[in-house]
């Protein structure tokens, strides 16, 4: 065991999901004696997440201290250009340096145990096991002895199934007991444990279910805390919040009414959705005989289809059996084929039941609460593009428009709160990456992207599911951290995270870090003898290894588990 | 409650003993532990003129605290297991051959043992006041103390107070097993205590 040339401390722990709203109540009532004993020691409060509430946007622009136009983790998956595919966002893809690489450019030491969205970089020379969508924990384990240990010794998995509460408690507590035998072993400045099981919790839509699952988090993180050194500065945060919400916004509906898009006539779509079981089964239909492959693919896709394709019968299904009828899960993605028109193994293939020569605009984003992004068909970019570069603006100046005049049903009002064009919102040579316009909707919905059961008739859909919400929380408590924070600042962003994380370290911050130093967060004596240190380093990086074929399919399973994609 | 061996190790005067015997008080309340301590010292005891402290002594020391608790485990009684245990190969052997085995070092620097070893009048390192270091026998000086290799729980006591590192290792405890074993709260532990 070497020791750290710097002697400062921090421990993050990163809550997926966590929110401000729904953890003050619970910390009143006592509910969460770990993390109210910390906040009363300390601060708490909410913090904003990105306006594109999905984890790996958040988390990016947590780690870097970037806008995702910068740091380049615009959703789930990107468009591969010129075609209507689409292939998943690696962690990997991130072209500024998350904190800890820019800490190890000033020698400080990190370990890291589960971070959400990140993969094992080449560059790093800390210690690092990989948590959620990191891929294969072989090719996330550094140094790259200690996978025997990981594996092995404390049976840790990077990916939580959260199916019942034995096995939160089971996974959160290898995940710590590997924590603490790394934080024990070697040298660190910052630890980082991050924790997926909040938003699982609040996926299932089971109240009580989440509340026991909270309660076991906070007991074993609460053993945890005290079976380290003390006294310890903490850092606790989460990358968004949730919300129960029971109607839904779809976004391809209304733009099918408003005429902006077409659907592809029932037999060509038929047709369409026959070629992709085909092609997207091909690989598994190699390993099967014909006679599986003649009963077990019609029977499946064609039923699917058939209640797609028939709205009603579609949302009475809904209504009787709304948990069984949710996610479109089994959506074929496309691996082990190569594809003319530049795709790539993987990608995901949506797109085929818009009639695109007469489309102009289409919604797309990974679902995530009450935000969504609309695609312009543009000429020249797009395969079948109709929107000409005359047309661009003035479609979506007058998109902006026409979404300002939708009224949510409940009370009338209007349903829109904000739209954005995508440069307005994000800066950075990432822009490309997002939907031409986006727009949030009041809370009490979330926005239904699918061109599934596109119905002009129908906007809203009763479906009752928990969704992401911007309020998130950060909590910071022990050694040089404030009691009490002061109201009168402005509300904490995601943003602020890497140079306040920087600053407790005593590290230099980038110029080029967007947030700023939650100065509220710390003692006046600590910002007394230590002043912010702003300096020219650069925080940009190149992009590191992506994903494999086989890490994809791991992803993609993940994700459409979840229902983040179809 | 399933039977363990916590195995505390650490140079002399470390407090290995001192939170031995805290350790052992603490869990000898929870209902249905079968529960022995087993002490280096009293080994050596027991084994009075049988066993030297050369290295090949200790290893044999080392051994045999094994063998005892190894023994006492299969019938379901659990040890808490207090020796200097020097050598990283004593320390494998153990944990092969005992399944619920927990590693604890305790983490002091030489020169604070020396000197609480003065204070106590133990003169283990009496050879290095008096200068003669060579052939003295005594980890810490001619015996190399091997840095475990993979410790469960590494204790400071030289900064922490045993009552900090005692509850620093329950708290260890309730994470590994799962079971309550009354752990101070985070906030009596030292959490907000550097304010």
């Amino acid at each position: 065991m070497m020791a750290s040339p710097r002697t400062e401390k921090l421990l993050v722990i990163g809550l997926d999901g966590a929110g401000y709203p729904y953890l003050r109540p619970l910390l009143e009532a006592g509910e969460l004696p770990t993390l109210g004993g910390l906040a009363a020691a300390g601060s708490i409060g909410g913090m904003d997440s990105t306006e594109i509430i999905l984890t790996p946007v958040a988390w990016s622009t947590s780690y870097t201290g970037r806008n995702p136009g910068a740091h380049g983790v615009c959703g789930f998956t990107r468009r591969r250009p010129g075609t209507y595919r689409w292939g998943y966002v690696s962690p990997a893809d991130r072209t500024c340096k998350e904190y800890w690489r820019l800490l190890e450019d000033q020698g400080y030491q990190s370990v890291l145990v589960g971070p959400i969205f990140c993969r094992r970089h080449e560059d790093f020379g800390g210690v690092y096991v990989g948590g959620e969508y990191c891929g294969e924990l072989a090719r996330n384990v550094q140094p790259a002895f200690l996978l025997e240990t990981v594996a092995e010794g404390f049976h840790y998995q990077p990916v939580s199934p959260c199916r019942s509460l034995e096995e939160v408690e089971t996974f959160v507590r290898r995940k710590l007991d590997l924590a603490l035998h790394l934080l024990m072993t070697h040298p660190w400045n910052l630890g980082f444990v991050g924790f997926m099981e909040p938003d699982l919790l609040h996926h299932r839509n089971d109240p009580q279910f989440a509340l026991e699952g909270y309660r076991i988090l906070d007991r074993l993180l609460g053993a945890f805390l005290a079976a380290l050194p003390q006294p310890l500065p903490v850092m606790i945060y989460s990358d968004h919040g949730h919300r129960s919400c029971d109607r839904a916004f779809h976004v391809n509906s209304w733009l099918c009414a408003q005429g902006y898009l077409s659907q592809k006539k029932p037999r060509e779509a038929l047709a369409q959705r026959w070629r992709e079981v085909r092609e997207g089964m091909g690989q598994v239909a190699g390993k099967l005989d014909g006679r599986a492959e003649r009963l077990f693919y019609p029977a499946l896709y064609g039923a699917r289809g058939l209640v797609r394709s028939l709205p009603p019968l579609h949302r009475a299904l809904q209504r009787f059996f709304p948990d069984a009828a949710l996610p479109n899960k089994a959506r074929p993605v496309v691996f082990g084929e190569q594809f003319a028109d530049g795709a790539q193994p993987g990608d995901l293939n949506p797109g085929l039941l818009l009639d695109y020569g007469r489309t102009k605009a289409y919604a797309y984003l990974n679902r995530g609460g009450n935000i969504a992004g609309v695609c312009i068909n543009r000429r020249g970019r797009d395969p079948e593009g109709v929107v000409g570069d005359d047309e661009y603006e003035s479609l979506r100046a007058e998109l902006a428009a026409a979404l300002g005049q939708v009224r949510e049903p409940l009370n009338g009002g209007p349903l829109v709160r904000q739209v954005w064009m995508r440069e307005d919102l994000y800066r950075g040579e990432h822009t490309e990456d997002l939907p031409d316009l986006l727009f949030e909707i009041d809370e009490r919905y979330y926005t239904y992207i699918s061109e599934d059961n596109i119905d002009p008739r129908h906007l809203f859909i009763d479906l009752r599911d928990s969704q992401h919400a911007r309020e998130g929380v950060i909590l910071c408590s022990g050694p040089g951290f404030a009691r009490q924070t002061n109201s009168a600042h402005p509300r904490p962003n995601l943003l602020d995270v890497a140079p306040t994380l920087l600053y407790a370290l005593g590290a230099a911050i980038p110029t080029d870090l967007e947030g700023r130093v939650l100065a509220e967060m710390f003692t006046t004596e600590r910002r007394a003898e230590r002043p912010e240190l702003w300096s020219d380093q650069d925080s940009r990086t190149a992009p590191g290894e992506g994903y494999s074929s086989d890490e994809e399919q791991l992803i993609a399973a993940r994700l459409r588990g979840l229902g983040y994609i179809e | 409650m399933s039977p363990f061996v916590i195995s505390i190790i650490g140079l002399s005067s470390s407090g290995k003993s001192t939170l031995g015997r805290r350790l052992y008080r603490h869990l000898s309340g929870v209902e249905g532990l079968a529960l022995e301590l087993v002490d280096g010292d009293s080994v050596r005891d027991f084994l009075k003129g049988k066993i030297d402290y050369t290295p090949a002594g200790r290893r044999l020391s080392a051994s045999v605290q094994t063998l005892v608790a190894a023994s006492l485990y299969k019938h379901g009684i659990s040890s808490i297991v207090c020796n200097i245990s020097p050598f990283e190969e004593s320390r494998s052997f153990a944990r092969s051959r005992i399944p619920n085995f927990v590693e604890v070092y305790l983490e002091c620097p030489l020169a604070v043992c020396m000197e609480r070893d003065a204070e106590l009048h133990k003169n283990v390192y009496q050879p290095a006041r008096r200068g003669q270091v060579e052939g003295a026998n005594v980890v810490g000086l001619d015996i190399e103390f091997e840095v475990p290799a993979r410790p469960d729980l590494v204790l400071h006591t030289h900064t922490e107070s045993e009552g900090d590192s005692l509850a620093r290792l329950l708290a260890y405890l309730e994470l590994r097993w799962g079971h309550t074993l009354a752990v101070p709260t985070l906030v009596a532990a030292g959490a907000a205590g550097g304010r």
